[in-house]
C-alpha cells in the first residue's frame, strides 16, 4: 500500500510541476478513526498529502462536476477501478471532457467500511486492476471471477411476496429524512437542479412522510437505472442506513437481463435507457 | 447528600415503570453496527455501549409535522389551527450532549414567537440521562464547549453507571424529583457525593486532549474571508448529514400540500448545507458555493447564535465529525480557528 502512496505522490508532483494539470484530487489522511478524506492539491510540494490505503472509500469523481474542479482546464484525479466506472458514465453523458481529466489509476484489493466490513462491491469486484487510465500505479490485482455474486443479496427480496416487499420498503423508506446525502454523494446524480428541488410545479413532495419518501427514493433509483455503477457512495452516506444498494442492484440486474448492458464499462457504448434505435425489441408492447 | 443506587440489570424495568405512567418510551437500541434512539423499542434491548447515531431532536422537533389545515371555500380560505401532537414522553438514557441541546435551543423556539409545538413537547418530556463514564467515541468534544461527559444540563434525572453492576441516581429538576417514588422502588443502596465527583473527574480526564474553544468566536469575527474555508470545505458535498444528525441544528422549511381544495401546512427539517436554502426567487444566491455554506454552519454555531442568545449552538456530541461522509471534521475546523487565534494569526 505505502508503495502505491509513494508512486501516487510522485506522479502527482510531476503533473503539477510540469503543468500537465492545475490540481489533483486525491485522498489524504483523515482525522477520525482511520478515515481518509478527499483533498485538492494545487502545488507540487503538497503532493505529499496524498495517500492510498483500504480506507480510501470516497468516490472522488463526484468532485469533477463541482466547483472549483469543474471550471479547471485540466485536473488529475486519483481513482480506484470502481471510481473509474463512474467517470465512464460521466463521459458517456458528456458531463466531463476526456481531455480535461488525467486519470491516475490505482490497483486495489478492496476497501473497508467504517464498521470494518468489506463492501459487497469489493467482494465481487471486476476492476481491481483498472483498464481505463492515463497512468497506473500498483501491482496487478486479480478480480473475482464471478462479479454477479453481488446480486446474491437480492435473493431475500426475490423470496418476498409483492405485499411483503412493499412493507419491507415502506418500513425502510419511512426512515428517510430527505437530507439528499444519497444524491449528493452520487457521482452520477448530475442534474444541476434535481427534480426534488423543482417547485414550479412541485413534482416530488419534499416532506419526509411515507408518500414523499416513496416518490423521492423511486425517482432517484429510476433515474439511475442503467446508469448506476454500484459504487455504493449513496448507501455509505445515508445517515439513517437505508439499504439503497438493494434498489440499485435490483435495477442493475434488470437492465442486464433486458439489455445485456452493464454501466461503467465502455465509454463508447450508450446506456440503453438514453438511446432509441428503430430496431429495438418492441415485443413487450401489447 | 447520599444518592440512591440501583442494579444495572433493573434499568429495563425502570424504563418500563417510567413509561407505565402513560408515557411513550424512547431509548437507545442497536440496529446493525450502530445505536439509534427509538420510540417504542423493547426496553430489554437497551444498549448503552456508545452514543446513538441520531440525536433526541426528532422527539421534540419531528422531521415532518403538520402545523395547520386549510380549505378553500369560494373566494375564502378557512384556516384551522392544529394542536401539537405532543405526548407525555420519557427519553430514557439520553446522552448528556443530547440533553444539553434542549436548553441551547429553547431560546430560539421562544424568541420573537413562542413555538407551541416545541414547547408543548418539551413540557411533556422527562429526560433521564445516562452520564458517560468516559467519552464513548473518539469524536466527542463536549468539554470544549463548556459541557462534560457527566453534564446535567437539560436533564431531569441523571444516572451514573458507577461500576459494572451499579447505577447511581440523582434527581436534578423538580420534574425529576416528582418521579422519586418510581426510582425508590428499585433502590438497592447508596452512593456518596464523592463517588459521583470521582466519576465526573474520570469523564473529564478522558477528554483532556480536547481544546477549549473560547477564542473561536473572536477569530471568526475577523476571518469571514480566509483561505481556511476553501481548503477545508472544498470536500464538503453538501449532503446535510451534519445538520440533520445535529441535536442543535433546527432549520425548517414550510410546505403546503393540498389535494383539490383542502390541504395542510407542514414544517419539515431543512439545512444550511443545501444550495436551495438561500436561493432567492431572483436567481441570486448569497451562498452560492459549498465552502460558503459550510462557513455559515460554523458561524451560526460559534459566532451568530452565541452573539444573539449567549450560548454556543453545539454540544460537542461529535456526530458531524463521525458521520460526515468525507471526514470534514467540525472539531478540526474550530480547533484550527482556536489555534490561529492563540497564535494571533
Ligand atoms: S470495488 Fe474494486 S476497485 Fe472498488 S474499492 Fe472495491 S476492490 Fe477496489
Ligand atoms: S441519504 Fe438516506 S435519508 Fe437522506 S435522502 Fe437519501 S435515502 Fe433519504
Ligand atoms: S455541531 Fe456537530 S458536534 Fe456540535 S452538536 Fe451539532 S452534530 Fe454535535
Ligand atoms: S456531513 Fe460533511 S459533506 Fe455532508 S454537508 Fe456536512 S460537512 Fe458537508
Amino acid at each position: 500500500m505505502s508503495d502505491r502512496t509513494d508512486k501516487i505522490r510522485e506522479v502527482a508532483r510531476k503533473w503539477l510541476a510540469d503543468g500537465t494539470v492545475e490540481a489533483v484530487v486525491g485522498w489524504e489522511q483523515g482525522t477520525y478513526r482511520e478515515k481518509c478524506s478527499p483533498v485538492l492539491v494545487r502545488k507540487p510540494e503538497d503532493a505529499d498529502r496524498l495517500l492510498f490505503n483500504d480506507r480510501c472509500t470516497n468516490n472522488l469523481m463526484t468532485y469533477l462536476k463541482r466547483d472549483p474542479v469543474r471550471g479547471m482546464e485540466k485536473v488529475g484525479v486519483v481513482a480506484k477501478g470502481c471510481d473509474i466506472k463512474s467517470l465512464i458514465g460521466l463521459l458517456q453523458e458528456s458531463q466531463v471532457e476526456r481531455e480535461k481529466v488525467m486519470v491516475l489509476a490505482v490497483t486495489c484489493e478492496g476497501v473497508k467500511k467504517d464498521d470494518g466490513t468489506v463492501p459487497i462491491k469489493c467482494q465481487a469486484c471486476d476492476v481491481n486492476t483498472p483498464t481505463f487510465y492515463d497512468e497506473i500505479v500498483g501491482e496487478k490485482v486479480a478480480s473475482n471471477p464471478d462479479p454477479e455474486a453481488r446480486f446474491k443479496d437480492l435473493e431475500k427480496l426475490d423470496a418476498m411476496t409483492p405485499a411483503e416487499r412493499n412493507s419491507f420498503w415502506r418500513e425502510e423508506l419511512d426512515k428517510c429524512i430527505r437530507c439528499y446525502a444519497c444524491r449528493q454523494a452520487c457521482p452520477l446524480c448530475i442534474c444541476s437542479r434535481c427534480i426534488a428541488e423543482k417547485n414550479q410545479p412541485q413534482w416530488v413532495e419534499t416532506s419526509p412522510h411515507p408518500r414523499g419518501n416513496f416518490s423521492w427514493n423511486l425517482v432517484r433509483a429510476y433515474h439511475l437505472a442503467g446508469r448506476c455503477v454500484e459504487c455504493e457512495a449513496c448507501e455509505t452516506a445515508c445517515p439513517v442506513n437505508i439499504p439503497l444498494m438493494l434498489l440499485n442492484r435490483a435495477m442493475a440486474r434488470t437492465v442486464k437481463g433486458a439489455f445485456d448492458y452493464e454501466a461503467g464499462k465502455d465509454p463508447e457504448v450508450q446506456p440503453p435507457l438514453r438511446t432509441f434505435n428503430l430496431d429495438d425489441d418492441n415485443s413487450f408492447i401489447l | 447528600m447520599p444518592h440512591m443506587t440501583l442494579d444495572r440489570t433493573d434499568l429495563p424495568s425502570l424504563a418500563e415503570a417510567l413509561a407505565g405512567q402513560g408515557r411513550r418510551l424512547v431509548l437507545p437500541v442497536r440496529e446493525g453496527q450502530e445505536l439509534f434512539y427509538r420510540e417504542g423499542a423493547d426496553p430489554a434491548q437497551l444498549d448503552l455501549s456508545s452514543i446513538p447515531k441520531n440525536s433526541i431532536k426528532e422527539f421534540l422537533f419531528p422531521k415532518c409535522e403538520k402545523i395547520l389545515e386549510y380549505e378553500y371555500s369560494g373566494n375564502d380560505v378557512i384556516i384551522e389551527d392544529v394542536a401539537p401532537d405532543a405526548k407525555p414522553t420519557v427519553i430514557f438514557c439520553a446522552r448528556p450532549c443530547d440533553a444539553a441541546s434542549l436548553p441551547v435551543v429553547e431560546p430560539l423556539w421562544n424568541w420573537d414567537y413562542k413555538d407551541k409545538f416545541f414547547n408543548e413537547r418539551r413540557e411533556q418530556t422527562l429526560v433521564v440521562t445516562y452520564a458517560c463514564r468516559t467519552a464513548p467515541d473518539e469524536a466527542c468534544f463536549c468539554v470544549s464547549v463548556g459541557l462534560s461527559p457527566s453534564s446535567d444540563q437539560g436533564s431531569d434525572v441523571m444516572l451514573y453507571g458507577v461500576d459494572e453492576s451499579t447505577v447511581a441516581v440523582r434527581l436534578v429538576s423538580p420534574k425529576g424529583q416528582e418521579q422519586e417514588e418510581v426510582f425508590a422502588k428499585f433502590k438497592k443502596g447508596e452512593a456518596s457525593d464523592e463517588a459521583l465527583e470521582g466519576f465526573a473527574k474520570e469523564g473529564d480526564e478522558s477528554l483532556a486532549h480536547r481544546k477549549p474553544l473560547d477564542k473561536v468566536k473572536g477569530w471568526l469575527e475577523e476571518h469571514f474571508e480566509d483561505p481556511l474555508w476553501e481548503d477545508k470545505a472544498f470536500r464538503c458535498i453538501g449532503c446535510g448529514t451534519c445538520t440533520f444528525l445535529c441535536p442543535t441544528c433546527h432549520c425548517f422549511d414550510i410546505q403546503d400540500e393540498s389535494v383539490f381544495d383542502a390541504g395542510c401546512r407542514l414544517k419539515n427539517w431543512d439545512g444550511c448545507q443545501f444550495s436551495l436554502f438561500t436561493l432567492h426567487t431572483s436567481g441570486h444566491n448569497p451562498r452560492d458555493t459549498q465552502p460558503k455554506r459550510y462557513r455559515q454552519r460554523i458561524y451560526h454555531k460559534y459566532a451568530i447564535y452565541p452573539e444573539k442568545f449567549g450560548k454556543t449552538l453545539c454540544t460537542g456530541c461529535g456526530r458531524c465529525v463521525a458521520y460526515c461522509p468525507v471526514n470534514l471534521s467540525l472539531y478540526d475546523v474550530v480547533a484550527t480557528a482556536q489555534e490561529r487565534a492563540e497564535k494571533g494569526e
